[in-house]
C-alpha cells in the first residue's frame, strides 16, 4: 500500500473537520477526491503533507508512519502540487523546477549535480514546455504556472503525488492535457490523488473516486459508481443528472438536461423570459 | 491564458522517459564570474578610498607605509604623518566601510526572502531604529548590557519580532501590513530614543546624536575586532543557506512539501540578519536604503536565485558604501554624514522601484 489512512481525526478547535476517516490507496492508480467546498478535502492533504498536525488516528506513506517522517524524508516519498500562485521574487521556469530537486540534494550545501539538470528537463519535456525553460514564472499565465508547479512535483520523483485542483486555472483542452498526463504518470507506477469539482474529469480519467462530505467518506470506489446521482444530489442538492452520451458517461446540470427532455431549445425558452409582458 | 493554448502542443506528449535528452544551462558559471567580477570591483573601490582624502598623499607614500610595516623590512623609517593616516583612519575606516556594506546588504537580502517582500530592509522594518534605541541606552547606562552590540541587537531582536508578529495574519505576513508594522514600530523606536536624549546630559546627548546620524567618522579597529567575524561568519552561514531561503520564498507549505523545515529555517535567518544589523548600527549608527538597493540591484544583475543574490548583494553593498563614504568625506571640505549621502542618493532609486516593482509587490 503507497497510502494508508487509519480512523483520522481533525478539529480546528471545537469544529471537527475529519471525522473517522479510513482508506488504503494501492500503487500506480489515479484517484480522485470530490466532495463539496468545506467538505474537508484541502484539510486532508494538508494531513497527508504533514502541514497540519493529525489529533487521532494514523497516516501512513509507502509504510512508513508519517508522524516519524522528517520533512526532507516526507519530501521523497509525497510530492505535492498547489494551487498556482505569484511567487514574488522573478524565478525563471528551470529554477522554479529545480527546486523540486531539493529533497534530493545532497548534504547540507545543496550543490547541484548533473543529475539535477536532467530531472529538470525531463519533467519540462514530459509536460511539453521545455520551451518555457528559461521565461519568467511570474510573466506566465495561469494555465502555464499550473504546468510548472506540475513540472516541479515530476522533478521530485516521489512515489505519491498529490494535486490541489489542479485544473481550475486551465482551459478546456489544457483541463483534459492535465488529467491525460496524469493518468501517463500512474501507469508508470506512480500514486496520484487529485482533488476536483468538475465529477466529469474524475468520471473520465480516475481510477477510483472518494467522495468526502461534512469530514467522512460517504462514497469509494469506481467512479462510474461514487458519482451516481445519489452522491450528487446529496452534494449538489439536486442541481445534476447523469447521462449516457455514446457509452459516455457525463454530468450535466439538470436545468439543461431537462429543458432538452422537454424538447424546448434552452435559447428559447430563456430568450422568452426576457421579452416584457405586454401591460394590460 | 490565450497564450497559454498557443504555446502548448496540442495532444499528449509522446512516450518519453523523465530523464529526457534535453540538456538544460542554469548559467552558474557565468553568474559565479559576475560575483568574482564584483569582488574584483571592491578590491578597486577599497584601493580608491585608502588613496583618496583630504590630505595629499601620492600612492607611493601610501605604499611605504604599508612597505615599512612588512616584518623582513630593517630601515624601517616611517613618516608618523603618513602612518597614521593610512593605518589609523583611512584603513580601518575602509574596512568598517566594507564590512558595514556586507552587513547591510546581507540583512537587506535575508529579510526580503524570508518575509517574501522585495521592498523590506532592517530600516524599513524597524530594525535599525530598535538597535539604536539599545546602543542609545547602553551608552547612557553602560551597566545595563554587556556592551553596545549587545543591546543593539537585543533590541533589534525585540523590534523585528514585534513587526513579525503583529503583521502576521493566517500564517502569512501581508506585504502591506509587514510595512505598516515597521513604520510604526520605527516610530516607536525614535520616540523612545528622544526621550533618552532629552534626559541624558550634554555629552551623552552629542554621542547619541553623532552615532545615529551614521557615519564611519569614529570608525577604527576595535570597530573591526566586532564586525570582521561577525559579518563574516554571518554571511558564511546564511550562503551555505542560499538554496534553502529559494525554497522559502515560494511560502510555508510549498517549502515544508519540498523538504524544508520553514519555521525553523527563518527564525534562524532572521536572527543571523539582525545579529548582523544590531552589530552594524551598534558601530556606525543608522545607514537607511542600503538593504534595500543592493539585493534588487543583485537581483538585476544575477537574477533571484539567493545563492547568487547574496554574495552579490553583500559585493555590491561594500562597494557602494566605499563610494558613499570616500564622497562622504572629499565633496566639500568637512565631512558629510554617510547617511545623508546614502539616504540623497537612494530617494531617486526607491521611487524608481516604486513605480516599476511596487504594483507587483502590493497587487494594487
Amino acid at each position: 500500500m503507497t497510502l494508508r489512512v487509519q480512523d483520522l481525526h481533525f478539529s480546528y478547535g471545537p469544529r471537527p473537520i475529519l471525522e473517522g476517516i479510513s482508506f488504503e490507496i494501492e500503487r500506480g492508480t489515479l484517484n480522485g477526491l470530490f466532495g463539496p467546498n468545506g467538505s474537508g478535502k484541502t484539510t486532508l492533504f494538508r494531513c497527508f503533507l504533514g502541514l497540519l498536525r493529525i489529533e487521532a488516528g494514523e497516516i501512513a506513506l509507502c509504510d512508513h508512519d508519517i508522524s516519524r517522517l522528517t520533512v526532507r524524508e516526507k519530501a521523497r516519498l509525497i510530492g505535492y502540487v498547489p494551487q498556482e500562485h505569484r511567487p514574488p521574487f522573478p524565478y525563471k521556469v528551470k529554477e522554479i523546477v529545480l527546486m523540486g530537486r531539493t529533497p534530493h540534494m545532497n548534504g547540507n550545501f545543496y550543490y547541484l549535480g548533473r543529475n539535477h539538470g536532467a530531472a529538470v528537463a525531463g519533467a519540462l519535456e514530459t509536460l511539453g514546455i521545455l520551451h518555457l525553460a528559461d521565461e519568467r514564472y511570474d510573466q506566465l499565465s495561469g494555465g502555464q504556472r499550473q504546468l510548472v508547479l506540475i513540472a516541479r512535483a515530476m522533478a521530485q520523483q516521489t512515489p505519491i503525488l498529490i494535486l490541489d485542483e489542479p485544473t481550475s486555472a486551465l482551459d478546456f483542452s489544457n483541463q483534459i492535457r492535465i488529467w491525460q498526463i496524469l493518468r501517463r504518470l500512474a501507469g508508470q507506477g506512480t500514486t496520484v490523488i487529485a482533488c476536483s469539482h468538475d465529477p466529469n474529469h474524475l468520471l473520465w480519467f480516475a481510477d477510483r473516486v472518494l467522495a468526502l462530505n461534512r469530514g467522512r467518506i460517504v462514497a469509494d470506489g469506481p467512479p462510474a459508481t461514487v458519482l451516481g446521482e445519489p452522491v450528487l444530489d446529496s452534494f449538489y442538492r439536486e442541481a445534476c443528472a447523469l447521462k449516457e452520451l455514446d457509452g459516455t458517461l457525463v454530468v450535466v446540470p439538470r436545468v439543461v438536461a431537462e429543458s432538452r427532455v422537454q424538447g424546448e431549445p434552452e435559447s428559447h425558452a430563456r430568450g422568452s423570459d426576457l421579452v416584457p409582458s405586454p401591460p394590460r | 491564458m490565450s497564450r497559454a493554448v498557443q504555446a502548448l502542443p496540442v495532444g499528449i506528449p509522446g512516450d518519453g522517459e523523465m530523464q529526457g535528452s534535453a540538456k538544460l544551462e542554469f548559467g552558474e558559471r557565468r553568474k559565479a564570474l559576475l560575483v568574482v567580477l564584483l569582488l574584483v570591483l571592491v578590491i578597486a573601490a577599497a584601493v580608491v578610498a585608502t588613496l583618496s582624502g583630504t590630505y595629499d598623499l601620492s600612492v607611493l607614500e601610501v605604499l611605504e607605509t604599508f612597505r615599512v610595516r612588512l616584518p623582513w623590512v630593517a630601515d624601517a623609517r616611517v613618516d608618523r604623518v603618513h602612518d597614521t593616516i593610512v593605518w589609523q583612519i583611512r584603513l580601518p575606516r575602509v574596512l568598517v566601510g566594507v564590512l558595514v556594506g556586507f552587513g547591510l546588504a546581507t540583512a537587506g537580502a535575508v529579510y526580503q526572502g524570508t518575509f517574501r517582500n522585495p521592498l523590506v530592509e532592517p530600516f524599513i522594518l524597524g530594525v535599525s531604529a530598535g538597535a539604536s534605541f539599545g546602543a542609545s541606552l547602553a551608552i547612557l547606562y553602560p551597566g545595563l548590557f554587556l556592551n553596545l552590540q549587545v543591546g543593539a541587537f537585543g533590541f533589534g531582536l525585540v523590534a523585528v519580532s514585534i513587526v513579525y508578529f503583529s503583521s502576521r495574519i493566517h500564517g502569512q505576513n501581508s506585504p502591506v501590513n509587514l510595512i505598516l508594522a515597521g513604520v510604526i514600530v520605527s516610530s516607536l523606536f525614535q520616540a523612545l530614543v528622544s526621550i533618552l536624549k532629552y534626559s541624558s546630559d550634554d555629552a551623552a546627548l552629542r554621542a547619541i546624536v553623532f552615532w545615529i546620524m551614521g557615519g564611519l567618522y569614529f570608525a577604527g579597529w576595535n570597530d573591526i575586532a566586532y564586525l570582521f567575524p561577525v559579518v563574516v561568519v554571518t554571511i558564511a552561514i546564511i550562503w551555505v543557506l542560499g538554496w534553502r531561503l529559494n525554497v522559502l520564498s515560494m511560502g510555508d507549505d510549498e517549502a515544508r512539501s519540498l523538504g524544508i523545515h520553514p519555521g525553523r529555517l527563518r527564525l534562524v535567518l532572521i536572527l543571523l540578519a539582525t545579529l548582523m544589523t544590531g552589530i552594524v548600527v551598534a558601530s556606525v549608527g543608522v545607514i537607511a536604503w542600503v538593504g534595500l538597493m543592493m539585493p534588487h540591484a543583485a537581483r538585476m544583475m544575477l537574477g533571484p536565485d539567493h545563492r547568487f543574490v547574496i554574495p552579490g548583494a553583500a559585493l555590491l553593498g561594500a562597494a557602494y558604501l566605499l563610494l558613499c563614504d570616500t564622497l562622504a568625506r572629499t565633496l566639500i571640505g568637512t565631512e558629510i554624514p554617510l547617511s545623508i549621502i546614502t539616504s540623497i542618493l537612494g530617494a531617486p532609486y526607491l521611487l524608481y522601484l516604486l513605480r516599476s516593482r511596487g504594483r507587483a509587490v502590493f497587487g494594487g
